[in-house]
Formats: structure tokens, C-alpha cells, sequence
């Protein structure tokens, strides 16, 4: 298993913000990590990350996470954080050479993989047209590709996203949910939150649902996105396609639609 | 372009450094000068050379190229172009350790009195930055802790100068806390030098991990940056170049911050190369300043501190504008 949590506590002062989180991964697979705001899905992903310190264990591909230096970790896990920052004007394609900074020796250029694999994921995320524009003169949904093509040059077995589709356009969330197919496809491990629930039932092997700090449900979407534990997690009533499947969240619970 | 400009740089540097040689109130001409580093000159000129000059054009170069450096690599660390190596409060203690020399009479036992001063105080701030950055989690907390102690520095620099009973060493600390590279000796570069090339050193060691905090503290971890060392490096490398550099001249404002500025749009931007032109950049206007303060002739020589931040305030005022339209 490229990624496994034991029993993951996390308290902020006297709140408790995560109760008792535990599940594995599979290599090759996309994961959902769904659940209202505050439910604790961003602190799941940065303890999974080694942001935050936790009680329970997180396990790399056999490895305990607390044992690996920041450096270690950076080349089995990567982590791409909900709030999009980029400080200077830098090119589109140095931005996403960051990504290849862990596997790189101190003052090495970057070789010719290096190379290799920033093409690759900037082909991926449709950025080559923008290879020179400096990453803050991009719109916001630009830059969420900028950011994620970084993540996905580091060429880790696993990698988080913490709503990586916020602030995209339909086509643009569409396929950047293909692109996670593709990472999975190549044998890599994607755990991603998400806040669109037909996204997340189309594209995800799995679905993992958090509400106040506690997992809820876990399974395969057909399992998980039923009317009943959309209703109790997230307190809306959906409507499903002739299939089953979710089309949108139409009223709150308890209202007629 | 990028690739041409710390070549150039570096050219510019050297020639400024020259220049800084050949200047000076004892007009002596170019040959004459050269004479005097070889063994063929009079001994007057040697001297001048050798125990005036050299001493001020190597502590020009060394003093411009830690301010430069170091604003290079806060204004990377805080992800903020407004950083300013002032700005952890060093050069504020480092200035205090200095004054309490001169009010204390001990500044007139030895010449060197003054900088080992000024040392020991920019090693208080030291140790007491380095121990919030050992604890801490946040850049911010550092950064509020050095403008705390400059406050603290500055008040009880305000307090000497109001305290001081002899007008003359009120004058003689006002006149200190501008900056000046007039007649330091190279004793003063033998003890400062080896100083800053450590300082060079930890934060040429920071260089990529600022590169990856392009991306914020989060990103950076996720990219094996580990913070605590990345900070830990930061602040005791500019705290050993702009200690030491406060502590031979005083206090020397501006280069900190136009320099990384004046550079970066040569460069395609990552802090880690802003780091080398920005010290050369350093070097060379501080080289060209102090070269300046001896070629205008007034009655009082002027003191280069004054002479950048003349330059450099303005300068700074059109950047601001020029970034801002840009942004709009």
C-alpha cells in the first residue's frame, strides 16, 4: 500500500478536529475525499502530508512518515496545499520545475529526466502554450493547473490534493479530473477533495466521507453517494440520473426541492 | 540577458573597485597609484594605498555585497520584496553595541574597541532570534521578534544620546550611525571578513529551499524544504554579514532593499538567482557611492550612509510606482 493511516487524531488546543481516521490506498486508483466545510478535510490532508502533528500513524509504502526526513517524504508523497501561492513573476515551466527539486542534489541543474517529466505533466495539464508567461499574470484557474502540473512533476506513488478543482471551469474541471485517471493509470495513488459530488461520483474508484472530524462513510461511489448519506453528511437532498448516479444537490434537507 | 548579468557584474565591480583605489583626497595619478602597490612607488603612496585605500574598497566591496545578499535572501525568505536586512533587528543591536562603546569613553582605547562592540551586541540579537527560531513554527513570529529589538535598540540608542552628558560623544554617535568606510584600517577587514564569508555561505546553503517557498511554507515542505533549518540558516547568515558589516561602517541603508530589486527583472526570477547578482549589485553601488562621497568636494566629507539613502529613497519611491502600474 503506497499510503496507509492508523488511527489519525488530531486536536487543535481543546477541540478534537479529526477523531480516529483510518484507511489505506492502493496504488493505481483516485480517491475522493468529500465532506462539508469544517468537516476536516483539509486537516486530513496536511496531517497525511507531516503538516500537522497527529496522534496515529501514516505509512509510505511501508515506511512510518514520522521517521522519513522532509526530503524523504517529498520523494514518495506529494502535497498540493488549497491555497494557491505564487510569490515572484516566474515562468509557467520553472514553476512547475519546482516539483523536481526533491530528487535533485544541491546547485545541480536539472537533467535531462528532470526535463522529461515537466514536459510530460505540463502536456497533461494544457499549459505548453503558456511555457514562458510569468504564472502571476494567469488567471485563477490557470494557475490552479500551474500548481497542480507542479505537483504532478514531482512523480511521487502518492499524491494529495486539497480541492485542486475549486475555482475551474466545467472543461477545465472535467479534465483535470482526467488527468487524475491518467496518474492512476500510470500506477499512482491520488487522494483528492473535492466539493463537486457528480464530479466525485464520476471520477473516483472511491469516495471517502468526512463530517465533524469523524469517517462516515467509505466505499465505491454507487455505495456512498446514496440519497440517505448525502442527506446526513452534508444535510441536502440530491437528484440521481436514470442510473443512479448523482446529477446535482437540489434543496436542504427537510425542504422540498 | 540573464546569463550575461553577473558576468557583467562582476566586471563592473572590479572596475569601481579600482576606481575606489584611485580616488581619494591625496591626488595621485594612475601610474603613480600602481607604483604604489608594486615596489617601485614612494613610500608615501604605498601607504596611502596599501593602509587607506585598499582597506576602505575592501570593506566597499565586502559591506555591499552582504547588505545586497542579504536583502536578497530576507526579501526571499518573508516572499515579500519589501524586506530589508534591517529588518531582524541586527544591524539596530549591532549599532546599539557601538554606541555603548562610544558613550562608555572605552572607543577611544583602540579603534577596534568600536566594532567588537557593535559584534557583541549584533550576537545578543543573534542568540535571542536564534532561540525563537529553534521554537517557533512561523516566519512572522521571527520577523515581529527583530522589530521588536529594533525598536528596543533604536530606544535605548535615543536614550544614550540623551543621557550623554558630553556633546562630543553625541556628535561622535549621531555622526557613527550614518555610515561611513572613511579610515578603517585592515584590521577592521580582517575581523569582519571572515564573519561574512560565513554568512555568505549559510545563506548560499538556503538558496534552493527559497526557491521552493515560491510556493508557500506548505508547498515548500511538501517539496522536502525543511523550515526550521531553512530559517535557522537565514537568519544567522545575514545576522554574521550585516553584524559585521554594521560593525566596521555603521549604519548603511537602502542597498538591502533596492538591490534584489534593481536586479530581479534581469534575472527569470527565482530568489536563488536574484542571490549572486544582488551581491554584486551590493558591492557595486556601495563601490560607486563611497568612490562619490571623496570625488564631491565639500567641506565635510559626506558619509556614503547618507549618500544611499539619498539615492536609494527616491529610487525606491519610483519602484514602488513602476510595480504598482505593472500590477494594475
Amino acid at each position: 500500500m503506497p499510503l496507509a493511516a492508523h488511527a489519525i487524531t488530531v486536536s487543535l488546543g481543546q477541540r478534537t478536529v479529526l477523531q480516529d481516521i483510518s484507511f489505506a490506498l492502493a496504488a493505481g486508483t483516485v480517491v475522493g475525499l468529500l465532506g462539508p466545510n469544517g468537516a476536516g478535510k483539509s486537516t486530513l490532508l496536511r496531517a497525511l502530508a507531516g503538516l500537522l502533528p497527529h496522534a496515529g500513524t501514516v505509512m509510505l509504502a511501508g515506511a512510518a512518515s514520522a521517521g522519513l526526513t522532509a526530503a524523504e517524504r517529498a520523494r514518495r508523497l506529494a502535497y498540493l496545499p488549497q491555497q494557491r501561492i505564487i510569490s515572484w513573476p516566474l515562468p509557467v515551466a520553472d514553476v512547475v520545475m519546482l516539483g523536481r527539486l526533491p530528487g535533485r542534489r544541491l546547485g545541480a541543474r536539472p537533467s535531462a529526466q528532470d526535463h522529461a517529466q515537466v514536459d510530460q505533466a505540463m502536456a497533461m495539464l494544457d499549459l505548453e502554450g503558456l511555457r514562458q508567461r510569468p504564472a502571476t499574470a494567469l488567471s485563477g484557474g490557470e494557475q490552479a493547473r500551474v500548481l497542480m502540473a507542479r505537483a504532478v512533476a514531482q512523480a511521487t506513488p502518492v499524491l494529495l490534493a486539497d480541492e485542486p478543482a475549486a475555482g475551474l471551469d466545467p472543461a477545465h474541471q472535467i479534465h483535470l479530473m482526467m488527468v487524475l485517471r491518467q496518474l492512476a493509470g500510470q500506477g499512482r495513488c491520488v487522494l483528492v477533495s473535492l466539493h463537486d459530488l457528480a464530479l466525485a461520483g464520476r471520477w473516483c474508484d472511491r469516495l471517502l466521507v468526512l463530517k465533524d472530524g469523524a469517517l462516515v462513510a467509505d466505499g465505491a461511489p454507487a455505495a456512498v453517494l446514496t440519497a440517505a448519506t448525502i442527506r446526513a453528511a452534508f444535510g441536502v437532498e440530491a437528484a440521481f440520473t436514470a442510473d443512479g448516479a448523482v446529477l446535482a444537490p437540489v434543496a436542504l434537507a427537510g425542504r422540498s426541492a | 540577458m540573464s546569463r550575461a548579468l553577473n558576468p557583467l557584474l562582476a566586471v563592473l565591480v572590479l572596475v569601481l573597485f579600482v576606481v575606489s583605489l584611485l580616488v581619494g583626497p591625496a591626488h595621485l595619478g594612475i601610474m603613480e597609484s600602481l607604483r604604489g602597490f608594486m615596489a617601485g612607488g614612494s613610500e608615501a603612496t604605498a601607504i596611502i594605498l596599501r593602509d587607506i585605500r585598499l582597506p576602505r574598497a575592501l570593506l566597499g566591496l565586502l559591506t555591499g555585497a552582504s547588505l545586497g545578499l542579504s536583502g536578497a535572501v530576507l526579501q526571499g525568505l518573508l516572499r515579500n520584496p519589501l524586506a530589508d536586512p534591517g529588518l531582524i533587528g541586527v544591524s539596530a543591536t549591532a549599532s546599539l553595541g557601538a554606541v555603548v562603546v562610544f558613550y562608555s569613553g572605552l572607543a577611544g582605547l583602540s579603534t577596534l574597541l568600536l566594532p567588537l562592540g557593535a559584534l557583541l551586541g549584533g550576537a545578543v540579537a543573534v542568540v535571542i532570534l536564534l532561540a525563537v527560531a529553534g521554537r517557533g513554527n512561523s516566519t512572522l513570529t521571527l520577523i515581529l521578534a527583530g522589530v521588536a529589538l529594533s525598536s528596543l535598540a533604536g530606544a535605548l540608542i535615543s536614550l544614550a544620546l540623551n543621557l550623554s552628558r558630553n556633546p562630543f560623544a553625541a556628535y561622535e554617535i549621531s555622526f557613527w550611525l550614518l555610515g561611513s568606510l572613511k579610515d578603517r584600517s585592515m584590521a577592521h577587514v580582517y575581523m569582519v571578513a571572515p564573519l561574512m564569508l560565513a554568512g555568505f555561505g549559510l545563506m548560499a546553503l538556503a538558496a534552493r529551499a527559497l526557491d521552493a517557498l515560491s510556493l508557500g511554507e506548505e508547498a515548500a515542505h511538501s517539496l522536502g524544504v525543511d523550515l526550521k533549518r531553512l530559517r535557522l540558516l537565514v537568519i544567522g547568515g545575514v545576522a554574521l554579514a550585516t553584524g559585521a558589516a554594521t560593525a566596521v561602517t555603521g549604519m548603511i541603508g537602502f542597498i538591502g532593499l533596492v538591490v534584489p530589486h534593481l536586479v530581479r527583472p534581469f534575472t527569470r526570477g527565482l530568489p536563488s538567482a536574484v542571490l549572486l547578482p544582488s551581491a554584486l549589485g551590493g558591492a557595486a553601488l556601495l563601490l560607486a557611492a563611497d568612490s562619490f562621497t571623496r570625488l564631491v568636494t565639500t567641506n565635510v566629507e559626506l558619509n556614503v550612509g547618507v549618500v544611499t539613502a539619498l539615492i536609494g529613497a527616491p529610487f525606491f519611491f519610483w519602484l514602488v510606482f513602476r510595480t504598482e502600474g505593472e500590477a494594475a
